[in-house]
């Protein structure tokens, strides 16, 4: 009787165990099927995660240039171009730094679309900005680092603080100021945004006491008058007040 | 046997626990590098803001509310997302390339110890470098000296736009720029010092301040006197001495997030032009390394 007994218990702990190994053998197949379908989907997130980081840091350098545009008149003269150029295409700013280490002090920093082998590539290239520099036309521009590169196209506009609501344009033609701000799209193959588009305020809005004719400071504004830039001798008093009978003028 | 079964069903059931942990934890691997990435763009966007909101917080207080810089400098505001701290100087407290007087050059390039040039030559090239004329000042520098020595440029004729460009004054070595930049500007818009915001090596370079008379000024202004009363000790340096705020503030904000993360910039404000508009003018702006993380 007790044998018989221990004989079912044994019949039963088979059928336990088959019926144990098969469900774990179950269990292990939809673990590898959804482990497959995990890594799949992973590998796929990984790769998005990488555009995106990518873009991103592509992304960050443009913005680190953008917010450390300096304001600099290139003449005398208040309606006399600010050292800014931007297109569609492009932007091309003086910046405090060109983090190049290529040489000292303020440097010119050029933004471009630059198309090769189907990609489409945002490149960065600078220059240093020598006293009398003029415009960007005649500075050359080396140090090239592809910020962005893929299938995709790049486009700034521009956002003008004296153009009423809608501000934004693809090309800036005002050569007095800077643009209140800079938005930066990149766009894929279907014309969509590949992200969302950046944008950078600019931080600097006015050449403050060292531009010329303007009467920002309180000193300023009671010492200088509009000056006529034909008229050296008015602005140099108003500079340099110090300079009549200081003695070290030959 | 039942004790055997109980056995293989234990190991059964961690062998699965273990392969969903498993699971699970290459999932998290995979995703930390993105959600890194995510949390580090949140605190920039968040630090961003508080340096936005430090800086338009200082400009209030000095433009709007009109509240003594010296209240305003040091101060801590501490908001949900993190605190920023603000320190607050007058730009007059650094000699202005474009207004100063010749003599104050002089004596600001004395004092920071330059060997490069003369301080005559120094302050003379300033001269020449901004002034619209080409006549040639005691020791200065004009467009064909430069040329004679072999530099692509001259002097600018113009006001200095940035502290950056008297890098290029002929014969004034990287090495004293170096030391000149910190108490240079050209922004104060006067070329006069203010008193209450000058560093210890611009009051030296102040012409006519003896030793006994700077460690007056210091003690004066530690005991908060104000700039008339300051000015009394030094009366033969009056003509370099600012009498009232320039309204131009250079404000450093330091920002820490709850999480530790830290930023800082630097920028120049000049107050409003019109009496009573809101809108203050961001001269330069620069960003700074950040501050070391709190303990």
């Amino acid at each position: 009787m007790i044998r018989a007994g221990t004989d079912r218990q044994a019949g039963f702990a088979l059928v336990e165990s088959i019926a144990v190994l098969a469900l774990s053998g179950l269990v292990l197949l939809t673990l590898i099927i959804a482990s497959d379908l995990v890594s799949r989907n992973s590998a796929a997130a990984a790769r998005s995660a990488n555009t995106i980081e990518m873009l991103a840091t592509g992304l960050a350098a443009v913005r680190r240039d953008l917010e450390g545009a300096r304001f600099i008149r290139i003449g005398a003269n208040p309606k006399d171009a600010v050292l800014f150029s931007g297109a569609a295409q492009s932007v091309a700013l003086a910046v405090a730094d060109d983090g190049t280490g290529a040489h000292e002090g303020e440097g010119l920093v050029l933004i471009e679309t630059r198309a090769s082998e189907g990609r489409n590539a945002l490149v960065r290239s600078s220059a240093a900005l020598i006293p009398g520099t003029k415009g960007f036309g005649g500075a050359k521009f080396a140090n090239d680092a592809v910020l962005l590169s893929g299938p995709w196209t790049y486009r700034f506009s521009y956002n003008d603080p004296l153009a009423g609501t809608d501000g934004w344009s693809g090309a800036w033609t005002a050569t007095d100021h800077m643009p209140a701000a800079i938005r930066l799209e990149v766009l894929n193959d279907s014309g969509g945004q590949a992200l969302p588009p950046l944008v950078v305020r600019l931080r600097i809005d006015s050449g403050g006491c060292a531009e010329p004719a303007r009467v920002d400071c309180p000193e300023s504004a009671e010492t200088e008058q509009t000056p006529d830039p034909n008229d050296n001798q008015t602005n140099d008093q108003n500079k340099n007040p110090s300079r009549q009978g200081d003695g070290t003028q030959q | 046997m039942a004790r055997s079964s109980d056995g293989y069903v234990t190991l059964a059931v961690l062998l699965v626990v273990g392969l969903l942990a498993a699971i699970v934890s290459s999932i998290l691997a995979i995703s930390r590098p993105a959600l890194g990435l995510a949390r580090l763009g949140g605190d920039e966007v968040a630090a961003e803001a508080l340096l936005d909101g430090g800086l338009t917080t200082a400009a209030f207080l000095l433009f709007g509310a009109k509240q003594d810089p010296a209240k305003v400098n040091k101060l801590a505001l501490h908001l949900h997302t993190g605190d920023a701290n603000l320190t607050v100087a007058d730009e007059a407290g650094r000699v202005d390339l474009n207004n100063a007087d010749p003599r104050l050059l002089e004596g600001l390039y004395s004092a920071v110890g330059g060997n490069s040039l003369s301080a005559q030559a120094f302050a003379s090239r300033v001269v020449d470098w901004r002034d619209s004329d080409s006549d040639l000042n005691q020791a200065g520098a004009e467009a064909s000296d430069y040329n004679e020595a072999g530099l692509g440029y001259g002097p600018s004729n113009l006001p200095f736009h940035s502290v950056d460009e008297a890098h290029f004054i002929l014969g004034l070595s990287s090495r004293d720029f170096t030391k000149l930049q910190p108490f240079l500007t050209v922004f104060s818009g006067t070329g006069k010092i203010d008193l209450l915001a000058a560093s210890p090596t611009v009051l030296r370079a102040i012409p006519g301040m003896s030793r006994e008379q700077l460690q007056q000024v210091q003690q004066a202004r530690r005991a908060g006197q104000d700039r008339a009363k300051i000015a009394e000790r030094i009366p033969e340096a009056a003509e370099f001495l600012l009498d009232k705020s320039s309204g131009v503030f250079r404000v450093n904000v330091e920002v820490k997030l709850k999480d530790g993360y830290a930023d800082a910039a630097e920028a120049v404000i000049i107050a409003p032009q019109a009496e009573g508009s809101a809108e203050y003018r961001t001269v330069a702006w620069s960003k700074l390394a950040a501050p070391a993380p709190s303990q």
